[in-house]
This record gives C-alpha cells, sequence and structure tokens, in this order.
C-alpha cells in the first residue's frame, strides 16, 4: 500500500483578515465533533445525557436540538472513527446517531456587535435575557439554513452544512463590514 | 412675493451651509433642511409639473403626503425618482431636478393640455382610445405609456448596498410625536423592551413645529429633555429617518430606514447599507402616527402658494422659512388657527381668515381680519398665488391680494398600519374623519390617529395608552409626566366638515397627483361609478405615490355629500402596504450579484478546480462539468475524450452531490419496502439495490440506489435534484402515514465526499487505496459496505454501482478527506491514464447504457414507461403509488416507452425534444409518436445517439421514423434502437 498523503481541508476559506473586525469576531471551528443523535418517541435529552455519561463520559459536549427526539451532540475533543462505532455499538434500541462532523461545520461569530450582524440574518431574537447561554435554534441566516447557539454573553455558534459554509462565510463578513 | 429665509428655525443650523442644485442651478441652504424647505427658502415656487394638465405645482405639505413636490434627486446609479422633497433631507452637493415637464418646469410645453381639459375629464380614455381597434396596440397605448408616469428610474446600476435586518421588542411604538414619544418613555422606564421608528430625521413629529411652550418650559427644551432620556435607556431603540410601511400577521411589521440617503457621496460608508429594510415582532404596537391635515376642494387650490397650514407652520417654526408677506388662512377648524398666530408673531401679516363656520374660533386674538361663514371660491396668479376670491355668505364675492394661503379643512388620522390586516376605519362625525378601527389586535392608537388635539393631550393619551398596554403585558408602568405642572391645553376641534367650496371657479382639485378634480368625481357618480372603489378606479383618485393621502377623504366626502349620506356610508378603499413607497433595492436587500442566491460547493471542489473543471451551475450546487486539458477549444473535445478515456482506462467523477439519507430503526426495510415500489424487505446486508420510488398517482418520483450497511440502518441515495424533497417525502410517510413504524432517518448529503471511479481499470487503481479484497468474487456487482482505506488510517463506505454503464465503483469518505483521497486516487491512476470526468460525460455515457435521469423521470411516465415495469411488486401488501398505478391509463399498452433513437445516416444530428413521426405521415398532433428526452453524440458509437419515448416502445426496434424539430426547421431519418447502445449484456458491470 503506498503512502499517500491523508489531509483533511477545511471549507472556511483562508482568510487571515477574517478576523479583523474590531466589534465582530467570525471564526472557523475547526476541531471537535458533531453526532446526530435520533431517539425514538419515547427519547428524552435526559435520558440521552444519561447515555452520554455511560458510554462516552470522555467526550463531554452539549446538546442542541434541531428538532423533536433529534439532538446534534457537539463536542470539542476529536473522535476517531473507530471510537465512533464502538460509542455506536453500545447505543440501545431507542437511539441511533450518525457522525456528522464533515457534514454539519461550525464558526464562531462574537463581539459587541454580533446580535447587529445575525439580526441582518435571522428572524431569532437573541436579545440576551431572551436566548440564553447554551440555548439553540435552527433558523435561517439570509437563505441558509444553520442551528445558532448562544455561548457566552456575546459569543454564538453557527452551524451550517458543509456545502453552504462558504456562503455563509462571505455573507456574514459582508453583513460584519460596517462594523470594521 | 415668493416664499423667503426669516430668522430662528429650530431643526436649522445657519453655520453649516449646504449647496445643492436644483434644475441646474446653484443654491444653498442649511443643515436640518429639507429639500422643500431650502427651495421655499430660495423662493422658489414652481418645483414640479401637475400628471395630466402640468400645470405648475408648488409645494403643499411639509411630510409624507406630499403629493406635488416630487423630484428626481441625484444622478446615474443613485437616481432616485418621484422622492417627497418635504422627506428628502438635504445635504451638500445634492441635485435635484423637477419631472414631468420640457423643456423646464417654468416653460412647460405640456401645459398646452390645460387647454384640453374638456376632453380629458375622468375615465376619458377609456371612452376616446376605443377604435378603430387596430390602434390600440400601435398607436394609443405606446403613446399613453410614453406619457405615463412622472419620475423616470436610471439604467445605470445602483452601486449602493442594501439589506434586510429583524428587530425584536415588546413595545413597538410608530410616530415619535409627542404621543409616540409619551408612550416610548413610559414603556422604556418601565424596563420593556422599546422600539420608536419614525420616518423624520428627528424624533418630535408635531413638537417639531411648535414655536412656543410647552407646559412650563419652551417646546424644544421640553423635547431635547425627552429625547435625552429615550437615548439614556438601553432598552428603547430608536429608530429615525424608520418608515413602519406595513403591518402584517403575528404583529410582524415592515419597514424600511434610510439609513444614509441623507448624507453625501462622500460621506457614504459602502460597507453599510443605504437602506435598511426592517421586520419587526413586536408583542404590543401604539400607533402615534399622528393625522394628516387635509386640504379644501376649491377653484384653484393647486397654485403655488396654496399650502397646507400646518406645513405653514412647520416650514415657519422648524426651518425659519416665511411663505411670503401677506398670507391668509382658510380653515374649517380652530387648531389651524395656530398658524395665524404664529405667523403674526414673526411679523408676517395674516390679512385675512376665512371660516366657513358661522360661529368661528373665539380664542383667536390676532390681528388678521376674520371672516366667518366665508369660503375661499378662486385664486390668481400664474406660477404663484396674487390673490384669492372670497365667497361671503351673502353671496357676495371680495378679491383679497395674498401672495400665500394656509388651507385646513381638518385632519384625517393615518389609520394605514391599522387597517392593512383588514380592519376597516370608522367614521366619525365629532372629528370629521376616519378613525382607527376597533377591534385592537394588540395595537393601540394614541394621540392625534385617536382624535386627540394639542400636545398635552396626545402626551397624556400616549402614556395612558402604553400603561394599558405594558399592564397587560406584565410590566408595572407609571405613565410620563411631560408636561410638569402647567397642563394647559385645551385646544377644541369643533370641525364643521367642508369637502368642497360648492361656488368653486375653474379647476378645483380632489387629487393634486393625478390631477383629479371634483368634476371628475361628480362624473364618475352620474356615470354610474358611485362605489368609492370603482370611483377610485374610474378617476384616478388615490393612486400612485401618494395613494391618496391628502385626496382620499375629500373625494369620499363629496361621494357622501351628492349622494346624500354620510361618509361612513361610502366607506373608504382597502387599505394595503406599502404606506410609502419603498424602494426596490430594498425589498431586494443583499440577494443581488455574487449573493443573489447562496452557492453550494461539493467537498471535492478545490480539488476540481486544481483539475482545471468547468463547473455548471446545478440549482444551487456548482458542479464540474467538464475538465478541458491544453489544446481543447470546445467542450465537446474535453467530453468525448473524457468519455472515451474511461471506457477504455478508468476516470473518477464527483458525485458528492447525490442526495445521501441514513435511515434507521426496527422497522426501515417494511418503510422502504413501502416507499419504493420494488422489493427491499430483504436486501441483505452488504447489498444495494436500485429503487424507484413512486408519487401517490402511480408516476414516477424518483430513483436511487439504497444500501443496507447494517441491520435496521440503510444508506438511500437520490437525485442531486430531489435530495430535499426525497427527504421530505420520507418523514411524512414516517410522521403522517406509518407513525406506528420504528423509523427515523437524517440527512447526509454533506458528510460525505463521494467519487465514483469507473472505467476497466478501476480496480488497478482502487486496489492500491483500498484495504479489502475488491475483486469480482468478494465485492461483486451491487455489494455495498465499509472498507478500510489507506492501511487502516481511514474507513469508507464502498459501493460497487454503475451509472456509466462500465466496471464501477463509488467510494465515500468523510468530506474533509474527500480532497485528499481524489488526489489519492490520482497519483494511484496516473500510470493506468486516469482523468477526472464531468457531468457532461457522465450525461454522455449514461445516455449510451440507457440509463434514465430526470429527462426522463419527467413526472408523467410510470416504471412501465422506462422499460422497469417488472420492477413493481405484485407481491407486496402497499407501496406508495401501488393502487394508482393500475389505473387505465397507465397500463394502456400504447403508452410512449422508453426506447434508445439513432440517425438513419451517422452524419446526422437532432435535438432533445424532438417529436417522432412515421414515415411519411404529416406533421400533426394527431400523428405525434412520441419525442427524444435526452441526446447527445457518442463518441464510442461516432453519432448523435438519444433516449425517446414513443408509442409502442421496444417493439418498434429497427424500425424507421422521422425525428421532426418544429423550432429548427429539421426532420431526419432515425432508427429506433435499443437504448442500451453500450454494452446491452451488462457484461461490464460485472466483470
Amino acid at each position: 500500500m503506498r503512502d499517500f498523503p491523508l489531509n483533511i481541508v477545511s471549507p472556511f476559506p483562508a482568510k487571515p483578515a477574517a478576523n479583523g473586525h474590531a466589534a465582530v469576531h467570525i471564526a472557523p471551528i475547526g476541531d471537535g465533533f458533531v453526532f446526530h443523535v435520533l431517539g425514538n418517541a419515547g427519547a428524552t435529552e435526559g435520558s440521552l445525557k444519561k447515555l452520554i455519561n455511560d458510554i462516552a463520559p470522555e467526550l463531554g459536549g452539549a446538546l442542541c436540538s434541531p428538532s423533536p427526539h433529534q439532538w446534534f451532540w457537539i463536542g470539542s475533543c476529536e473522535v476517531s472513527q473507530d471510537r465512533f462505532a464502538e460509542i455506536l455499538a453500545k447505543l440501545p434500541d431507542g437511539f441511533a446517531m450518525t457522525d456528522q462532523t464533515h457534514g454539519r461545520v461550525r464558526m464562531a461569530v462574537s463581539g459587541v456587535k454580533v446580535r447587529d450582524v445575525l439580526a441582518k440574518g435571522t428572524m431569532i431574537d437573541l436579545a440576551p435575557d431572551v436566548f440564553a447561554v447554551g440555548q439553540s435554534a435552527m433558523t435561517q441566516i439570509g437563505q441558509i439554513g444553520a442551528m445558532i447557539t448562544r455561548t457566552d454573553d456575546d459569543c454564538f455558534e453557527i452551524m451550517v452544512l458543509r456545502s453552504f459554509a462558504v456562503s455563509l462565510w462571505d455573507e456574514l463578513h459582508h453583513m460584519a463590514a460596517e462594523f470594521k | 412675493m415668493t416664499s423667503f429665509r426669516i430668522e430662528g428655525g429650530t431643526l436649522i443650523d445657519r453655520n453649516d451651509v449646504r449647496s445643492f442644485t436644483f434644475n441646474g442651478t446653484k443654491l444653498s441652504g442649511f443643515a436640518g433642511d429639507t429639500v422643500a424647505s431650502a427651495l421655499l427658502a430660495n423662493g422658489k415656487q414652481v418645483v414640479g409639473r401637475s400628471f395630466k394638465y402640468h400645470r405648475p405645482r408648488g409645494i403643499l405639505s411639509a411630510g409624507a403626503a406630499e403629493p406635488n413636490a416630487l423630484l428626481t434627486i441625484g444622478r446615474d446609479g443613485r437616481r432616485d425618482p418621484n422622492t417627497r422633497a418635504t422627506i428628502a433631507e438635504l445635504f451638500d452637493g445634492l441635485e435635484a431636478r423637477s419631472q414631468n415637464c420640457w423643456p423646464n418646469v417654468d416653460f412647460d410645453v405640456g401645459a398646452v393640455n390645460g387647454l384640453l381639459g374638456p376632453f380629458l375629464g375622468a375615465g376619458f380614455y377609456y371612452k376616446t382610445f376605443m377604435w378603430p381597434a387596430a390602434f390600440w396596440e400601435k398607436v394609443y397605448e405606446p403613446i399613453i405609456r410614453k406619457a405615463a408616469g412622472l419620475g423616470r428610474a436610471g439604467y445605470d446600476p445602483d452601486p449602493a448596498y442594501y439589506e434586510k435586518c429583524w428587530a425584536h421588542c415588546d413595545v413597538l411604538v410608530i410616530g415619535a410625536g409627542p404621543s409616540g414619544l409619551a408612550a416610548a418613555l413610559t414603556a422604556g422606564r418601565s424596563g420593556a423592551r422599546v422600539i420608536i421608528a419614525d420616518e423624520g430625521g428627528q424624533l418630535g413629529g408635531g413638537i417639531l413645529a411648535e414655536g412656543g411652550m410647552i407646559g412650563d418650559k419652551p417646546a424644544d427644551a421640553t423635547l431635547a429633555d425627552i429625547v435625552g432620556e429615550l437615548h439614556a435607556l438601553p432598552n428603547v431603540e430608536i429608530k429615525t429617518r424608520t418608515t413602519i410601511f406595513g403591518a402584517y400577521d403575528d404583529q410582524v411589521f415592515g419597514a424600511v430606514e434610510r439609513v444614509q440617503k441623507h448624507l453625501p457621496e462622500s460621506a457614504i460608508n459602502p460597507d453599510r447599507a443605504m437602506e435598511r429594510l426592517w421586520r419587526i415582532v413586536a408583542k404590543h404596537t401604539i400607533l402615534a402616527t399622528g393625522a394628516e391635515e387635509r386640504p379644501i376642494v376649491f377653484g384653484g387650490n393647486d397654485r403655488p402658494g396654496v399650502m397646507m397650514a400646518g406645513a405653514m407652520r412647520t416650514y415657519l417654526n422648524a426651518f425659519g422659512v416665511a411663505p411670503g408677506k401677506r398670507v391668509a388662512l382658510f380653515a374649517n377648524n380652530n387648531q389651524a388657527y395656530q398658524t395665524a398666530i404664529d405667523l403674526e408673531a414673526r411679523g408676517i401679516e395674516v390679512a385675512a381668515i376665512i371660516d366657513p363656520r358661522t360661529c368661528p374660533n373665539t380664542r383667536y386674538q390676532g390681528k388678521a381680519r376674520h371672516i366667518a361663514g366665508a369660503m375661499v371660491r378662486d385664486t390668481d396668479g400664474r406660477k404663484g398665488i396674487k390673490s384669492i376670491t372670497v365667497r361671503h355668505d351673502d353671496g357676495r364675492d371680495e378679491v383679497i391680494n395674498v401672495d400665500a394661503l394656509a388651507v385646513s379643512g381638518g385632519y384625517s388620522p393615518i389609520v394605514h398600519l391599522a387597517c392593512h390586516r383588514g380592519a376597516k376605519p370608522v367614521w366619525s362625525d365629532q372629528h370629521a374623519g376616519f378613525m382607527p378601527p376597533e377591534t385592537s389586535d394588540g395595537m393601540t392608537p394614541a394621540g392625534a390617529v385617536a382624535g386627540n388635539v394639542g400636545i398635552a393631550s396626545c402626551f397624556d393619551a400616549g402614556a395612558k395608552a402604553a400603561v394599558a398596554a405594558l399592564d397587560a403585558l406584565g410590566f408595572s408602568a407609571q405613565p410620563a409626566n411631560l408636561l410638569g405642572s402647567d397642563k394647559s391645553d385645551d385646544i377644541r376641534q369643533d370641525i364643521v366638515a367642508l369637502w368642497s367650496v360648492p361656488s368653486s371657479m375653474g379647476k378645483a382639485f380632489v387629487d393634486y397627483q393625478n390631477d383629479v378634480t371634483a368634476g371628475d368625481i361628480n362624473l364618475a357618480m352620474r356615470e354610474g361609478y358611485d362605489h368609492v372603489e370603482l370611483a377610485k378606479r374610474y378617476t384616478t383618485n388615490g393612486m400612485a405615490t401618494d395613494q391618496g393621502k391628502t385626496s382620499n377623504v375629500n373625494a369620499i366626502g363629496i361621494l357622501a355629500e351628492n349622494k346624500g349620506v354620510s361618509p361612513g356610508e361610502i366607506g373608504t378603499t382597502t387599505f394595503r402596504p406599502f404606506y410609502t413607497p419603498v424602494s426596490f433595492g430594498a425589498l431586494v436587500g443583499a440577494s443581488k450579484g455574487f449573493e443573489f442566491q447562496p452557492v453550494r460547493k461539493s467537498p471535492l471542489h478545490g480539488w476540481a478546480v486544481r483539475n482545471g473543471a468547468k463547473f455548471v451551475e446545478t440549482g444551487l450546487w456548482y458542479r464540474s462539468s467538464w475538465f478541458p486539458k491544453d489544446g481543447e477549444t470546445f467542450w465537446r473535445d474535453s467530453v468525448d475524450r473524457e468519455v472515451l478515456n474511461v471506457r477504455s482506462n478508468v476516470g473518477i467523477c464527483d458525485v458528492s452531490t447525490l442526495g445521501k439519507i441514513e435511515i434507521f430503526g426496527a422497522d426501515a426495510a417494511e418503510f422502504l419496502n413501502r416507499v419504493y415500489c420494488n422489493a427491499f424487505l430483504k436486501l441483505p446486508v452488504g447489498k444495494a439495490r436500485y429503487g424507484i420510488m413512486l408519487r401517490e398517482d402511480g408516476l414516477v418520483y424518483d430513483d436511487g440506489t439504497t444500501s443496507c450497511l447494517a441491520e435496521n440502518h440503510y444508506f438511500m441515495t437520490t437525485t442531486t435534484a430531489l435530495a430535499a424533497g426525497v427527504l421530505t417525502h420520507l418523514e411524512f410517510c414516517a410522521q403522517v402515514l406509518w407513525p406506528d413504524l420504528d423509523v427515523r432517518m437524517a440527512s447526509a448529503t454533506d458528510q460525505w465526499a463521494q467519487m465514483a471511479i469507473a472505467g476497466p481499470k478501476t480496480r488497478d487503481v482502487l486496489s492500491q487505496i483500498i484495504d479489502d479484497d475488491i475483486s469480482n468474487e468478494a465485492f461483486p456487482f451491487l455489494a455495498a459496505r465499509e472498507v478500510s482505506m489507506f492501511g487502516g488510517r481511514l474507513k469508507g463506505r464502498l459501493f460497487r454501482i454503475s451509472f456509466s454503464g462500465e466496471l464501477a465503483f463509488e467510494i465515500a469518505v468523510p468530506a474533509g478527506y474527500g480532497e485528499s483521497v481524489a488526489d489519492a486516487i490520482m497519483a494511484a491512476g496516473k500510470e493506468h491514464g486516469i482523468a477526472p470526468y464531468g457531468t457532461e460525460a457522465l450525461g454522455v455515457m449514461r445516455i449510451e447504457k440507457g440509463h434514465v435521469t430526470h429527462a426522463e423521470i419527467n413526472g408523467t411516465v410510470t416504471p412501465a414507461d422506462l422499460g422497469m415495469g417488472r420492477m413493481v411488486s405484485v407481491k407486496k401488501d402497499d407501496f406508495i403509488g401501488q393502487v394508482m398505478n393500475l389505473r387505465e391509463g397507465l397500463v394502456d399498452p400504447s403508452r410512449p416507452a422508453l426506447v434508445g433513437i439513432k440517425p438513419k445516416s451517422p452524419s446526422d444530428k437532432f435535438a432533445t425534444g424532438s417529436h417522432i413521426l412515421n414515415v411519411g405521415d404529416e406533421v400533426s398532433l394527431e400523428n405525434d409518436q412520441g419525442y427524444v428526452t435526452s441526446m447527445c453524440h457518442s463518441p464510442n458509437l461516432g453519432h448523435a445517439i438519444g433516449l425517446a419515448l414513443v408509442k409502442g416502445g421496444p417493439e418498434r426496434y429497427g424500425e424507421e421514423v422521422v425525428i421532426w424539430n418544429g423550432l429548427a426547421g429539421s426532420a431526419v431519418a432515425g432508427i429506433i434502437c435499443n437504448p442500451a447502445f453500450v454494452d446491452p449484456e451488462n457484461e461490464k458491470l460485472h466483470a
């Protein structure tokens, strides 16, 4: 077997100036995992959390629900294909899971003007006392479907289908341009 | 005498001079001026020409309702026609031009239309242009279209950036006059999230025109205090230059913010929106839009120098502009008298106050002569008013020399936003106007829109409305007291409705913008168009950019008077968004040019770029279409080479855009068995199967392969076009049709980079990167399973499927690895002559093989039509489309069925869409035998080939037909044949 190089290519453009906005900071999140968990009608977030704690406590991460009985299990550590297969094998009948680490990519958007920027795209009310830290919602940013999660005071994480990543990246920069 | 600048003006900064041009003449104004105030200050009385009669027109109002002063502002891409001079803020370098006049606004040839007045009444063109009929399209319509409209849009692209935004609040206050400010302050102090929006550049509304005291403080000081406190409240968002233009369901309001419209070119930030379209979601709305002062319909009421009384007061107090030196006031209400008071306070002579009421306002203590029970019946002057003719109550006429006339016919509450969701306004005799609808629907009118008169009354109403709204929202609030200790404000309206002066001489205009006169309304009534909606359309009253803001109620009043009923019985026309014109730029937002629509990029996009791909837009996807090499100048050169290379060596194609769906659950097999028309219940682990989905009507919906990767785990592929549609369909089936089945699914399209490797040397290439045995014995046709790659460094999914008809595999790897894997395959295949191929070559090869796509699956075909009738299960209990697929019409043996088609002479060509005729038949619908669904040049066969749906289908193999192309006017001899032009025995697939 020849020793071919094997690299992961980011969908985001290499744009060093991308972080140059004073009031808004946009950065790709390259590391971590995204697992799409599909529960049956009786599945709850509580039961899933317990399950994760039982079968993969080292992964940690957070759960964001895009729809009833479905969750994105998102974490910051790397998970090998073999480890994913091990976790999959331990899932009880009520749950199924598919790896979306490469299919749904994430970016962090933060800064004092972050809500002004995101208001140009999403109809979700992101006010601090309405959209709490840890809360997430599926929405449209402009014409692109995405999941927004609030990660800190003025920090949000946006998860988007990989194929739309460049478009959304460009669009966010365009929206943020006035805050340079 | 004309208008001129005087001392004072609360809104202007005399230290900041602004130069601008009007019709090429250089003029100057001050910061804070509107274009209208600056023109008046420079003595420009005639600013435009009327639509039909080209009559000289001056500035009538000081706000959004302006029907006359519509100018074209800017040039090239920044040219804005029909801009209301009364709204446009003056900036340095502004260029304004009059419209609808030639050669200039002072001497307009079109004014000759005035002489044709008797022939240009309401509905004249309905009557005039009836005959000869042939003239309509060739003569009348072109002339009318040329004459129609006022300003003209430019052809240059607008360089500005526009955007759309969302905003949310507990309380939306629409209008920042006294009631709006009081409401916003009350709500802001309570801690509620408040948005207050006003179309003006500054908050204040009617307060800005106040020259005196409010309570115990000067008006401007009171306003400064209120605005200062609002700015200091972090929970209050202030939106100036923002017009709320529409009220929609669920308390969503549309608004347009003119972010940089007031700035000179040099100050425009190109990264900032020129205009911003807002969608504002409110829990409750305070409608503080105020009331529009109405004109009175009398002879010569459109002469420059005739102005609304409130507007005259605004120009006087806010902009320091006097309308003339000798002014008269014609008013039927008490409130308008304040204009006379302010004029006199500024040293302007008020020659007379003409009041049709017999019991006039007793509060007025000024010097002006007070003529009760009288009306203005005519004006005189060429391009500006010189005198008015007053008809006294005893029938005597008196001419009074004036150079300006202030008019007030009462006030029409601005109820538009309260009516956009379908509610109708309610007539009030007391207010002589249509009041907001009684149903609240989350909206509370306050202030002048609700009939309040005077600053104190509006403050009080706004604050109380806010308290009630906040209470319902769960906020504890106290009404803001903005008057201090002095609460004196006892203006009583005491209005007596007057729509039209009966003894008017000459043209008496109801609608200034559309040149609709009282005579036109009366004519419409006589001709049977007496319903308010019919009268509008027959006369054009209330149409165009101002939508009748100054004319509608007068027209309704005239209709009511003539019919002897209340205006309430006549009712209003329908209120619809937009309240005032909104630019197309704002409506489009950022979705233009590069951002017209998002782009979807395959995980192999970068690899394709590096290999020189030409891309084609397929929906939102960019797909590699072909990969030209040096010396290839025509797309077919590349495509032919790519096809031949796959057939003889090996090629690699990006198929990542195909839809991919992961399906899980104990009942997943049963589920698939029901959504596909062919059997899936017993698909073994490690195998793929081609499946056809039917719609409920029995026709084919989509096709693709589904693989069983593990027990209760399937992987479905769909066509690129229907990826989202199929997933939606599956979700519908799972959630609605069969909720009892244990099945769950997720889109995985973006997770996998998938590539087809096809050609006789495929194994030689793949065996260098795949660790598992991929021999025909170990991995036969339609095998599908996870494989180890690169010495165990990566796992991928390998499928032994082929769209090209060659020995082929599709390999799927996590998307991020896609480019590396494709590079590795290219490197491994170098010695075997590998070359990338695009969708064009893929299309050629699938036609050569006789495989169908949505060119054939076009919503009209059954599986049997495609030669796959035997795939439709006759054993299954149920599947989607089962019953309808057996309809008589769908099993008719004469239905067109899939065949191959080729020219009799290899040098002949034909096109997709060509129709098939029997030899010797005339071209007719009855003789149509079918049509070509796909065609290409086959580099393997050296001639054109195609697929077609033809009556009789496979029974006609070998038959000569005519391939007729009506568009190209060609007909070539063709032969019907087996659609599998290449490898009809499928030997390559199983190699």
